[in-house]
């Protein structure tokens, strides 16, 4: 056996595999948490019932903002994640609002009429929001602190538990 | 040899491809331009002049084949048809014509979605793994091969020469039917 040949290729190929391997071994864009700590970039957009609702007028409370769609069978199951929290954050001030993803109003009316709603959807045509958001996929949701700092990105469906955590994380830091 | 050469063209092959496939992008699509009330997009005043015509569809398009689409995989926004990489194609079309620089609006981009959506990833930290180990690995590989090469080149050291009584050679000889 050749030891320098062999010594020489796996001076080569550890670094490769290392580099490789940090990169197969998640996913960058499930990572991705780049919005975390930045100021929320604001928006004012209709709802799918035609009302204007800007994001500075819930200035000064805590907002949380689930990106979704009709499509998206993972927003169907955090659904009911979502309808509870609202209720139960409800009376310490924190405003839930849905934004629809890749979606049209009558789609969404329909599915709402179905699976209920207890908070406002709002019509993003383009995905220009989503984008100042740095929204990769349906769904994702921001928690916002009363200081309109993003707190928490959650990337997928969200769970109670999640959402708790992230809620009181965020709510305990308001002084 | 052909180990070392197999090992160099894996390497190369491997590492040079994610780090330079992005000269190769094709050009960019026309993106429609829906109207949407406002979205504040990148939090700074332009520090560039308004531009229009092929100046504009030129640093779009630029600009659109060196930025990741989200939702696809490993293609630029200019390569893809969704409707995400319109819309960001829409997005940066709008900067340019408000004056944004160009590392403007890739801060921007990167500042939303992380280092991630550069499609070439930015030579510094980890990254210049990928950028230094094909230099490296053609560095070793010629030094190896030159090495080799003199090895090959060195004429072998001279036989010493026979006694003409030596019984060995005597026998040669003999067996040939020549004569010492």
């Amino acid at each position: 056996m050749n030891w320098k040949i062999l010594g020489g290729g796996a001076a080569i190929m550890l670094p490769l595999v290392a580099v490789l391997a940090g990169g197969f071994g998640k996913d960058p864009r499930g990572s991705s948490t780049a919005m975390e700590g930045q100021k929320a970039p604001g928006f004012s957009l209709i709802s799918i019932d035609g009302d204007p609702l800007a994001l500075g007028e819930l200035a000064g409370s805590p907002v949380v903002i689930n990106f979704w769609a009709t499509w998206c069978q993972p927003c169907l199951a955090e659904h009911p994640v979502l309808l509870e929290g609202s209720k139960r954050y409800r009376s310490r001030g924190v405003s839930f609002l849905g934004l629809l993803y890749d979606d049209d109003a009558d789609t969404a009316r329909r599915w709402i009429a179905k699976h209920g709603a207890a908070f406002p959807t709002l019509l993003d045509p383009g995905n220009h929001t989503a984008i100042d958001y740095g929204v990769v996929g349906v769904p994702e949701t921001f928690f916002i602190d009363a200081g309109g700092q993003i707190f928490r990105k959650h990337t997928g469906p969200l769970t109670f538990e999640a959402m708790v955590d992230a809620l009181e994380g965020m709510l305990g830091d308001v002084p | 040899m052909r180990v070392l050469w197999l090992t160099l063209v894996l390497v190369f092959g491997l590492v040079g491809a994610p780090a330079w496939a992005a000269g190769g992008a094709s050009s960019g699509e026309e993106a429609d331009s829906e109207a949407i009330l406002s979205a504040p997009g990148i939090d700074e005043p332009a520090l560039g002049d308004p531009v229009s015509g092929a100046v504009l569809s030129d640093r779009t398009n630029r600009l659109a084949r060196i930025l990741r689409c989200p939702v696809c995989q490993a293609l630029s926004v200019a390569d893809s048809n969704s409707d995400t990489a319109r819309a960001m194609y829409v997005r940066i079309e709008g900067f340019v014509a408000e004056g944004y620089t160009d590392e403007q609006i890739v801060d921007y981009f990167v500042d939303t979605y992380g280092e991630w959506v550069r499609l070439d990833p930015k030579a510094e930290g980890a990254n210049l793994v990928l950028w230094l180990l094909p230099v490296g690995v053609l560095v070793v590989g010629a030094l190896l091969i030159g090495a080799s090469s003199r090895r090959e080149d060195e004429v072998p050291p001279a036989a010493p020469p026979v006694a003409a009584d030596d019984p060995l050679r005597a026998r040669v000889l003999a067996e040939l039917g020549e004569d010492s």
